[in-house]
């Protein structure tokens, strides 16, 4: 492309029809190769626009159901309030990290998977056993241990 | 059937809902006038009349027509809520418009949307120029449809001067008046959308680089 000339936002209002074609104007496109091929691209551009096919219209025989459509948005009750529950929605989500990260932070040093065995004991079914777990806070756990190792 | 009924309904709740003179008659400011007493038939006057309006500046900007139809509605609603607040500085046309183009842009900004043309291939068929040639016709008809493509490329506020200009057929007045900014703005936007869309048919391979 040719550099653009000064005269081209002048030139396209006279292309658009917001101004006269000045003298002035007219022979600087004679002698302007720039501004010539600007018209140029301009009309062509033009002429192809107006060579589409017609835009799609909303005909009469649509209107009932356009109408209806915009008679129920106008009658649907209005969200005043989507803003206020949007932020009341961002302030629970606030409060449930925040108590989420507190019970983190004060939780028992001891976790939970913090257990020893302490005693094994046989049962009359075989293959099967239980054991009694003991944490460090002095609580038990006891296990079920079934032959096909599932424990329950 | 149910057309026919529906058709006759409108054109009777149009036509006269104790007004002297049909409303199809009425100037647009006594039906903005009427539609903020809460006259609903003149409200739906407005929106018959300037329905086409609103869909092709909304089709021109979306190139999709379901999603110009939901726009359009849109726009309708939106325009009967503030209707109040119209101060009539611009005509309602105009305001209209202005509606439309925001929601349009609106609509770009929140679904980021990358427009596929939906232009169905029988309209190509049925395109028939009186005074081009086929093979002129074709090519000019090749060109459009990759312009409405280079559109996308474009930034919203250029593709909406363009649209308007060229599209819509909207002097730069009525275009300072939607877009919102002077007239200054209007023409350099215009500008800068051409050559953008210029290059961009360049690189596309359907315009020389002169």
């Amino acid at each position: 492309m040719n550099r653009p000339c000064t005269h081209q936002n002048e030139l396209e209002r006279w292309f658009d029809g917001e101004a006269t074609l000045g003298a002035q104007l007219e022979s600087h496109i004679e002698e302007c190769s720039s501004c010539k091929e600007h018209v140029e691209f301009l009309r062509e551009t033009r002429a192809a626009i107006e060579a589409l096919p017609q835009s799609p219209e909303i005909a009469d025989a649509q209107m009932p159901a356009f109408l209806e459509g915009i008679s129920e948005g106008i009658h649907q009750p209005r969200r005043r309030f989507s803003g206020i529950w949007a932020m009341a929605s961002g302030v629970a989500a606030a409060l449930i990290a925040a108590v989420a990260m507190m019970s983190m932070l004060t939780a028992p040093e001891a976790p939970i998977g913090a257990e020893s065995k302490v005693e094994t004991y046989s049962t009359d079914i075989e293959g099967a056993s239980v054991d009694v777990l003991g944490c460090e806070n002095e609580t038990q756990t006891v296990w079920l241990n079934t032959p096909d190792d599932r424990e329950i | 059937m149910e057309i026919t009924i529906a058709m006759n309904e409108y054109m009777a709740d149009t036509v006269d809902k104790g007004h002297p003179i049909p409303l199809r008659e009425v100037e647009d400011s006594s039906l903005v006038a009427y539609a903020k007493t809460g006259d609903y038939s003149a409200f739906e006057e407005l929106v018959k009349r300037y329905r086409n309006d609103v869909f092709g500046l909304s089709y021109h900007y979306l190139r999709n027509r379901e999603e110009a139809w939901d726009i359009s509605q849109e726009v309708f609603i939106k325009a009967h809520r503030a209707i109040a607040k119209f101060r009539g500085d611009a005509s309602f046309k105009t305001w209209i418009l202005r509606i439309t183009a925001n929601r349009c842009k609106d609509f770009f900004k929140k679904r980021k949307l990358k427009t596929v043309s939906v232009e169905e291939p029988a309209q190509l068929e049925q395109f028939k120029s009186p005074t081009a040639s086929p093979d002129e016709a074709l090519a000019s008809s090749e060109l459009g449809h990759s312009i409405k493509k280079a559109l996308d490329t474009l930034s919203e506020k250029h593709k909406l001067a363009f649209v308007l200009r060229e599209l819509d057929g909207q002097s730069y007045e009525d275009m300072s008046k939607i877009m919102e900014c002077s007239l200054g703005t209007v023409m350099s936007r215009l500008h800068h959308a051409r050559k953008k869309l210029q290059q961009s048919l360049i690189t596309m391979g359907v315009m020389e680089d002169r």
